[in-house]
């Protein structure tokens, strides 16, 4: 038979009381509260715009890219725009050749250019992708990204603003510029989730929305 | 890391290593899932042992609040780590202070927490959606591997070991005092300092884990990969390891399927999850019936 040690016997266990725990508590709670605040303090307002604090990893400021991508990005809107009207009059996305034709940057040829792109028009349903890949295979590659709305499926914001591009007959559309660093690594195929796939979104002033809905309801 | 990063995509593109590792957020998504894992799965069988799952679910909650109040506060939409560590901690003491004193079954008041977060949480989304896009919050729900950095990867390190070196110094008290609380007290553990502790532990895993795998299915992590465990462990080391081990290859197989099938990472971890329970539990029967 096996013998308890001697220093077997009873133990008091006493647990703490209410207002002695509630005050351990309420101590805990002031260093949790000030730990946060001289956190909120030390990060709120330093280093990045507020622009810059409402983007997720996959997404930039075209103002902080190179003046090579800051020229394309602002010829691709202004191709976007022209190939929107396109999409209104004639109820089809123009090709890439029929942007180059009308003479609209990029797509049209550019001496001035310092790369050379191939343009080409993918479509797939509703999903609309102008990409643009380097001819020497150096340098980034462009993808605009044009989601339409299904039929009967009401918009998801009734604004417009960079993100949301409103045709003549009122179809609210979804659109995105995306470029991707590494040209030669990307595929011509249509792309529905670009970030999945290494491509980085640009922006002109950040993703935050500017106004209400309520403000900006016509 | 860029280096790292160029590395791997290198060794992918040999084919060492599978295609979808060239890009850096799926390389740090793994590496997510290898510091998750251990946390999780080693939490989770205490979770399931202490009664604590309704609890992990509201603390899912209270972190959507407190993404909403740190947005408020106007901490960066990919980071608001003020406002989530802030808000969780304050409503886990709240909570296991409010479950320990009052008459009222723990579940009840459990549930009474889940309904005000959320109800609170909600309030101040609205709110937001009027300074941002409402998309970009969809990634702090269901989790996005994209939306994770090297800061939010480092962080996850850091609580990761702080977490598991806590774990392991008080783990036999806590293991005791979750299967025999009057037993854990003449062995001299501090039971009331343990469940606060615990608490406090669960909500910093709950938190760091959450935008891999969001702030509404983050309770599945730390529930399910111990249900499956105890299917298939037949002492208390293996139930421990195997958690882990659920933990891990749920984390992994969640992000195969959601890089794959481009779906949110936390629905397809808590699919991976959920698929190796019916697994093990089919493994159970049979070994059962074969006893028998």
């Amino acid at each position: 038979m096996s013998v308890y040690p001697a220093a077997t016997g009873p133990v008091l266990v006493q647990p703490l009381s209410a207002q002695a725990e509630l005050l351990i508590l309420v101590r805990a709670a002031m260093a949790i509260v000030a730990g946060v605040f001289i956190y909120v303090a030390t990060t709120v307002g330093g280093g990045a715009s507020p622009s810059e604090r409402n983007l997720m990893p996959f997404q930039k400021l075209i103002a902080d890219r190179p003046s090579d991508e800051q020229r394309l990005f602002r010829e691709l809107q202004e191709g976007l725009l022209e190939a929107e009207g396109m999409r209104s009059t004639e109820n089809a996305w123009p090709t890439t050749s029929a942007l180059a034709d009308a003479g609209i940057p990029p797509f049209a040829t550019d001496p001035t250019r310092r790369r050379a792109y191939d343009w080409r028009l993918n479509q797939n349903g509703t999903l609309v992708n102008y990409l643009g890949i380097p001819k020497d295979g150096d340098g980034p590659a462009w993808l605009i990204v044009v989601l339409e709305p299904e039929p009967g499926v009401p918009p998801d914001q009734p604004f417009e603003d960079q993100e949301h591009h409103r045709l003549l007959n009122g179809a609210m559309l979804h659109v995105a510029t995306w470029v991707h660093p590494t040209g030669r690594a990307v595929a011509d195929r249509i792309v529905r989730m670009p970030q999945t796939e290494g491509w980085i979104q640009l922006y002109a002033v950040g993703p935050a929305s500017p106004r209400s809905p309520s403000a900006a309801q016509p | 890391m860029t280096p790292f990063y160029t590395w791997i995509a290198d060794l992918a593109q040999r084919g060492w290593l599978p295609g979808d590792f060239q890009y850096p957020f799926l390389i740090r998504g793994f590496l997510s899932v290898l510091v998750l894992a251990p946390i999780l799965g080693g939490l989770s069988h205490l979770v399931v042992t202490r009664r604590m799952a309704f609890f992990s679910a509201a603390l899912g909650q209270a972190a959507l609040t407190g993404v909403a109040i740190g947005l408020l506060l106007g901490e960066p939409l990919n980071s608001p780590y003020g406002g989530m560590f802030g808000f969780c901690l304050l409503a886990t003491l709240a909570m296991v202070y409010v479950k320990r004193r009052a008459t009222l079954p723990p579940d009840t008041l459990i549930g009474v927490f889940h309904a005000l977060t959320l109800g609170l949480g909600l309030c101040l989304l609205v709110l937001l959606t009027r300074q941002f896009n409402v998309h970009q919050v969809e990634s702090v729900l269901f989790g996005s591997l994209l939306t994770v950095t090297d800061g939010d990867l480092l962080l996850l390190v850091v609580v990761g070991i702080v977490v598991g070196g806590l774990l392991v110094r008080e783990y036999n008290h806590l293991l005791l005092d979750s299967l025999n609380r009057p037993l854990a007290s003449v062995a001299g553990a501090r039971s009331i300092y343990l469940e606060y502790f615990f608490a406090v532990l669960l909500t910093l895993s709950i938190v760091v884990s959450l935008k891999i795998i969001g702030a509404l299915l983050v309770e599945a992590l730390v529930v399910v990969p111990a249900a499956a465990a105890r299917n298939v462990a037949s002492s208390t080391r293996s139930y421990l390891v195997w958690s882990i081990a659920v933990a891990f290859f749920a984390g992994a197989g969640g992000l195969a399927v959601s890089t794959k099938f481009l779906v949110p990472t936390g629905g397809a971890v808590v699919l991976a999850v959920s698929t190796i329970f019916f697994v093990t539990l089919a493994v159970r029967t049979m070994r059962r019936r074969s006893v028998m």
